[in-house]
């Protein structure tokens, strides 16, 4: 059976309007008139197409007689007919086939009935109306199966086996347009067309149906030809269409002759086709991240620098009044065309002009033959040997209060960033600012810069083997040349005592148009044991000169000047100084052993000190705890985490948990650290690791480490003692502030200058039970250096230390000898080893207070660790600090 | 602050202008009422001589003009069924008429049944037919073997020349607070007007597999290129193919046209004249209609990120990772001619450098018209597209680039937080069916706690498209 249906978004009230009219017509017999009424029209008959009436014989069909109830059609070979119902359906029967119309109820009003017809053999081809398109049943029974069909068209031929006497053959539906045709074998199983072209077989009476698969072009034009007239027919028409008729009715205006129509028409019958993706012109750049500046690109210059010039660039600066109190007004100016001739420079700078004579090495020069913007001046220059650099210290003879300064020479070549695939150390001396006019760089006069007897460190560069000596201004990880200077000078011993540490850390970078030299600076002052702390912090860069020039020299580095300005600030919280420095640098020689060892090791050790407590009441505390210390030697890094708390105070002080975070090892971190080698390297904090300060993070540290190596110091030492000359210990400062949160309110907790230990080879357990087994007593000797808090008075102090360990029993004494002028001995208790690991807790009487340490090195060879005790009566004293020793 | 202030103003002063100017427009659109009703009124004219004409016919069922008539009026009424059994009458009458088998073809090609539509074709052919009937089946045969054939393409060209008032996406300021302190970024980093010449295309391909749902094998491809005049260092190369299953459902009950579609992707893109990234990954897209016409899509992409540094881009590898990007679409037809579409995206970037990982939510919206052109300057349509987008991106770690401590003593970077409006208009010129000029003009604002990456740009594109 085939039928076809109307379309299913059709509302349910058609639908329930034709069930009910069904039943109407079902259920009651029709009257004996309406079963001549008439349904349809024979629009065409070719011959031997005949119609039988129920209870009647066959006749032959004629055009334009009505088609009535359970009519039956009969077609021979030659036989053709089209019956066009009153719903505008119709049906094209072709030859030998076999058509009943069962039933067809149509309400013209409500569009809603019924069309069924059995197809007992033959071809056919169903054109929907009404019915079919307001979603009434249309359906077709064959001997096979039975079609249902939801508006449109469709084609079936229902062959005949003659082997079975019946015609229960093969069923062919082809699907030509609309909604869907659903074919149900007598079996039951449904399969339903959905795309027009789409054909389902059943290959017989009581078996299922195919799935729908595409119709062959041959079988869809053999069904037509057998529905469409054969030649010498005429399907009964009085008139025979020509085709001049057809070309001069204008059928062709609406239909074929719209092309443009067709085509909207068939886009619009058929599934839209896929869309190709949108290509979002106008937000590339954002969808690929091109939107940053690190993206785009580096601020370094693309184009192979320019020659040499013939004159020489750079920067001039001078004071505008207070001088020693705020230094170079900055910015400085930079310039370029300044001449070098018979040694004598002269450059215009702004309306002026500055004349010094210039002589390789450092000068003093008188006023004669001199000019500047303030006059003739008497000054001191210093000339590189191959004249590629100088920089001249200037005092006006009419303004003997103001200073200036001037520097330049030529760009170091493009060929000297280029890695050499051997590490490179350079040495550079820092010369006085002629401002400031301090001895220790970066430092006001005011706060430490004319300490007596200072250790001023040579600035360090190391150079990777296989990396540009200048990196990107925003780190990926990737080695580039690191830098270093520090200052150390301590005066006196006990509460007088006046000490002060700056140091530099920075980066050769490749900004643009030339590279240049960054970094930061961070320190402390302490003026005498009872006054607060200053903090010193400030970027430092080398100027671009007027030719974009930082670094003088030609193919070698010969110098440059640092300049920046910085800031003081008193007791973390107070009111920050501003001041300016201008620091030249040139080249000296490398001191021996720098670059020596560079290693990729993690040292462990401990740290100790005391910090003060600087936000509300002052209070001062010890920390004591361990330290980690990892270095990377191919990409220059070092990170360092210094972990601990107040062993004593830990109520009052507040300080339940320390963490320090120190430079770092991976992306991002590069440009608070250097690392030259294995005995000089600093670290700044951590900028993408915060410090935390009882678990909470500190954001707003600026804490520094740095090696003893970099600022060797006696200047503590009591007579008769020494610093262990271990091979397996190395020791260093640290100091600085963290601002943390604490409640609702923040902390500042600051260092002045505190010390850490640490190792890179802790003995083995092997050799410890091997000292165990061997009942050795180890004797050491070496120093303690540490952090004193005497009554309110805080300085920095040291002492010998003596001590011997019986490895059997870990027993032992720690004899401390004139730290502050104090010198007792802790017995060791057993039981206080633990790996190579030691902790101990002593009183004395006088003092209480813990030991951890550590040995170091094969069979125990050094040890280090820290210590922290505390005066048990009489006025407050505490200290905390390291110490190293070897046997 | 203050800066920020004024962008914000000008861009909702410039939104205001906009919005007036479209409900303008739509208004003009509007007042054609009389248009709708003279239609309607056509259509139930044709309506009541398609049933006079069919009484007719019952009647005398030989009245061959009656007929004819039928025929032509059911075809105006897009009745194609009732014009087909008409004209299927007069082949019963006389099977050699080559113009009823090309009327026959017409209208079951209007019906999409291409197979029968070319049986009638190749039987007009077969009588040979006067030229003009020749000549115009031709040009339905053309068109029906582009639909037969199991090989489908489409796509479009669209070049031509961009402005834009910051070619370079950089801020205005040429200061910035970086970790050396306040650094002066080089003049090629700072906002700078460019132009640039561009190609893009973008085609589909599709292998029909021959299912009765219409699955097919589609494969996309998508290329753009430019060339600025001065930031060539931004020169892009774009290329990217997708290919995957599209397998339709059309049975889902309460919605239609569903189709899911699993795919892999492929692409690289050239920054300068390097290699800028590839990326490798694969989505998923599900389409459907629901509540009649709202067609809805929701598209899943995972995709690997290898970035390739440059001398003039030592950063790139750092935003090496991760995409992962959600979208869900709305498309809302208001008229025939016009459509509201929505648009919700999450994409979450997980790069090497933590600072560059974030997470992105975006909203947009367009409206999208067409319409016959004004005053007849050109033939054709012109459509008319206003978009909106707004997007929050959340970066996952501080930012090394900037220094937000406000002291020049402290260093302390901070997680970069953008937000980015983008609004403006294309509209497209449809010069002939294949042949468009596109004119897109929009305003780019993005917003960002750190001054490196905040911009504003204003830019013109204009060029021909060319669909096929």
């Amino acid at each position: 059976m085939i039928a076809i249906d109307g379309s299913s978004l059709e509302g349910a009230l058609s639908r329930w309007a034709a069930a009910a009219l069904f039943a109407v017509l079902v259920l009651a017999p029709p009257p004996a008139g309406a079963a001549q009424e008439r349904i349809g029209v024979d629009t065409a008959v070719n011959p031997n197409a005949s119609a039988a009436l129920p209870g009647s014989g066959l006749r032959r069909m004629v055009l334009g007689e009505d088609v009535v109830y359970n009519e039956r059609i009969v077609t021979t070979e030659k036989g053709q007919t089209q019956v066009l119902f009153v719903d505008q359906s119709a049906m094209s029967v072709g030859p030998n086939s076999n058509l009943l119309i069962d039933r067809f109820v149509y309400d013209p009003n409500t569009k809603t009935g019924q069309l069924a017809a059995s197809l007992t053999r033959g071809v056919f081809r169903f054109v929907g109306g009404e019915l079919s398109k307001h979603g009434n049943q249309v359906t077709l029974k064959t001997p096979a199966a039975t079609i249902g069909i939801r508006g449109g068209v469709f084609l079936a031929r229902q062959d005949c086996t003659s082997e079975r006497g019946k015609c229960d053959g093969k069923l062919s539906v082809v699907f030509v347009y609309g909604i869907g045709l659903t074919v149900t074998g007598d079996n039951g199983v449904s399969q339903t067309i959905t795309r027009p072209g789409f054909e389902v077989v059943v290959p017989g009476s009581g078996l299922s149906p195919s799935s729908p698969f595409p119709a062959s072009l041959g079988l869809t034009g053999r069904l037509l030809v057998a529905l469409d007239g054969h030649p010498g027919a005429h399907g009964g028409a009085q008139t025979i269409p020509t085709d001049n008729d057809v070309a001069n009715s204008g059928v062709s205006g609406n239909i074929s002759g719209n092309v443009a129509a067709s085509i909207n028409a068939a886009a619009s019958n058929t599934p839209p086709p896929p869309k190709p993706p949108n290509t979002d012109v106008g937000n590339l750049q954002n969808q690929f991240n091109v939107n940053t500046v690190q993206g785009q690109s580096q601020t370094q210059n693309q184009s192979p620098p320019p020659p040499p010039p013939e004159t020489v660039s750079g920067g001039f600066a001078r004071t505008h009044g207070n001088a020693t109190t705020a230094g170079y007004r900055q910015p400085q100016t930079p310039y370029s065309g300044g001449t070098l001739t018979d040694g004598v420079f002269t450059v215009a700078i702004g309306s002026g002009m500055v004349q010094i004579p210039l002589a390789a090495g450092f000068q003093s020069f008188g006023p004669a033959g001199t000019e500047s913007p303030l006059g003739r001046v008497t000054g001191t220059s210093f000339l590189a040997l191959d004249g590629s650099f100088f920089y001249a210290d200037l005092t006006p003879v009419g303004q003997p209060s103001e200073r200036e300064f001037i520097y330049g020479g030529q760009p170091v070549n493009a060929g000297f960033y280029a890695p050499t695939g051997a590490p490179r150390f350079f040495a550079f001396n820092l010369a006085p600012d002629g401002a400031l006019q301090s001895v220790i760089p970066f430092l006001r006069q005011q706060t430490g810069g004319l300490l007596a007897d200072p250790v001023v460190s040579p600035l360090f560069i190391s150079a990777p083997a296989n990396a540009s000596f200048a990196g990107p201004i925003f780190d990926t990880g990737a080695p580039f040349a690191r830098s270093l200077q520090a200052s150390l000078a301590i005066n006196g011993q006990g509460a007088g005592q006046s000490s002060v540490i700056v140091l530099f850390v920075g980066n050769p970078l490749a900004t643009s148009p030339q590279p240049s030299l960054q970094g930061q600076i961070a320190g402390s002052f302490l003026a005498s044991g009872t006054s607060l702390p200053v903090g010193i912090s400030s970027f430092a860069s080398t100027p671009q000169d007027g030719n974009g020039v930082s670094f003088y020299g030609g193919s070698a580095l010969s110098g440059f000047v640092l300049a920046g300005t910085a800031g003081e600030q008193t007791a973390g919280s107070g009111p920050i100084t501003s001041y300016n420095f201008e620091e030249p640098a040139n080249a000296v020689s490398l001191p021996a052993g720098v670059g020596a060892s560079q290693t990729s090791q993690t040292l462990s050790g401990f740290f100790g000190g005391i910090m003060t407590r600087e936000s509300g009441s002052p209070l001062s505390y010890a920390v004591t705890g361990t330290s980690s210390i990892t270095t990377d030697a191919t990409n220059l890094r070092v990170g360092a985490t210094f972990a601990g708390a107040d062993p004593f105070t830990g109520e009052s002080s507040g300080v339940r948990s320390l963490a320090l975070q120190f430079g770092g090892l991976t992306g991002g971190t590069a440009l608070g650290q250097a690392y030259i080698d294995d005995n000089l390297f600093a670290a700044l904090q951590n900028p993408s690791v915060a410090s935390q300060v009882n678990g909470n993070d500190a954001n707003g540290s600026s804490i520094w480490m740095l090696t003893s190596d970099v600022v060797p110091s006696a200047a503590l030492l009591p007579n008769g003692v020494s610093f262990c000359q271990c091979q397996f210990l190395k020791w260093g400062y640290w100091g600085g502030a963290l601002s943390s949160p604490e409640g609702e309110t923040t902390r500042i907790d600051a260092a002045h200058i505190n010390t850490w230990v640490a190792g890179s080879q802790p003995t083995s357990v092997g050799d410890i039970a091997t000292l165990q087994g061997s009942n050795v007593t180890g004797t050491y000797t070496g120093a303690l250096v540490g952090t004193v808090n005497n009554n309110g008075a805080q300085y920095l102090a040291a002492g010998g230390l003596n001590a011997t360990y019986h490895f059997a029993t870990q027993t032992g004494n720690f004899q401390v000898v004139n730290f502050d002028g104090h010198s007792f001995a802790a017995a060791i208790p057993a039981g206080n080893l633990s790996g190579s690991s030691y902790s101990f807790g002593f009183n004395t009487g006088a003092f209480a207070g813990n030991v951890n340490g550590g040995f170091f090195g094969p069979l125990a060879a050094e040890t280090g660790g820290n210590f922290a005790f505390h005066a048990l009566a009489g006025s407050p004293y505490l200290a905390a600090g390291i110490y190293t020793a070897k046997r | 602050m203050a800066a920020s202030l004024v962008k914000t103003r000008a861009a909702f002063v410039i939104a205001k202008i906009l919005a007036i100017a479209f409900v303008l427009f739509l208004g003009a659109l509007d007042a054609r009422p009389s248009a709708a009703a003279t239609e309607a009124q056509e259509r139930a004219a044709l309506e009541a001589r398609q049933a006079q004409l069919f009484q007719a016919m019952l009647r005398n069922p030989g009245d061959l003009d009656a007929t004819f008539a039928y025929a032509d009026v059911s075809a105006r009424l897009g009745d194609y069924e009732a014009a087909v059994s008409a004209l299927e009458r007069m082949l019963l009458f006389n099977p050699n008429l080559p113009r009823v088998d090309l009327e026959l073809g017409a209208l079951y090609f209007r019906m999409g049944s291409f197979a029968v539509a070319e049986s009638y074709f190749d039987k007009a052919l077969a009588q040979n037919p006067p030229p003009d009937v020749r000549a115009r089946i031709a040009e339905y045969l053309a068109q029906i073997r582009g639909a037969l054939s199991r090989h489908h393409v489409t796509g479009y060209f669209l070049f031509g020349t961009q402005y834009q008032s910051d070619a370079n996406v950089a801020p205005g300021s040429a200061t910035i607070q970086s970790p050396i302190g306040t650094l002066l970024l080089a003049p090629q980093f700072v906002k700078a007007p460019d132009n640039n010449f561009f190609m893009s295309g973008s085609v589909i391909y599709d292998y029909d597999l021959e299912t009765q749902n219409r699955d097919a094998i589609e494969v996309t491809g998508v290329g753009f290129m430019n060339h600025y005049f001065i930031f060539d260092r931004l020169d892009l190369d774009y290329g990217e193919v997708t290919a995957g299953p599209r397998l339709n459902f059309p049975h889902l009950p309460g919605v239609s046209g569903a189709s899911f579609k699993p795919y892999v992707i492929l692409n690289e893109v050239g920054l300068g004249e390097n290699q800028y990234f590839w990326t490798y990954g694969a989505g998923l897209e599900y389409d459907e209609i629901v509540w009649h016409d709202l067609a809805l899509r929701a598209v899943a992409e995972a995709r690997q990120k290898h970035f390739a540094n440059a001398p003039d881009r030592p950063l790139s590898t750092g935003l090496n990772g991760h995409d992962t990007v959600v979208s869900l679409t709305a498309v809302k037809p208001i008229t025939a001619n016009s459509a509201l579409s929505a648009q919700f995206d999450f994409l979450n970037q997980d790069t090497v450098l933590p600072f560059y990982s974030n997470n992105t939510y975006g909203v947009s919206g367009a409206y999208h018209i067409r319409y016959p052109t004004p005053r007849a300057i050109l033939p054709n349509f012109w459509e008319s597209t206003f978009f909106l987008s707004r997007s929050w991106s959340y970066y996952a770690a501080p930012d090394p680039c900037c220094n937000t401590s406000g002291s020049p003593f402290f260093f302390s970077p901070s997680n970069r937080f953008d937000r980015h409006w983008r609004f403006g208009l294309t509209q497209s010129l449809i010069i002939t069916p294949r042949l468009a000029l596109v004119l897109q003009v929009q305003r780019d604002i993005l917003s960002s706690n750190l001054s490196l990456y905040g911009y504003t740009s204003d830019s013109v594109l204009l060029g021909p498209q060319i669909r096929f």
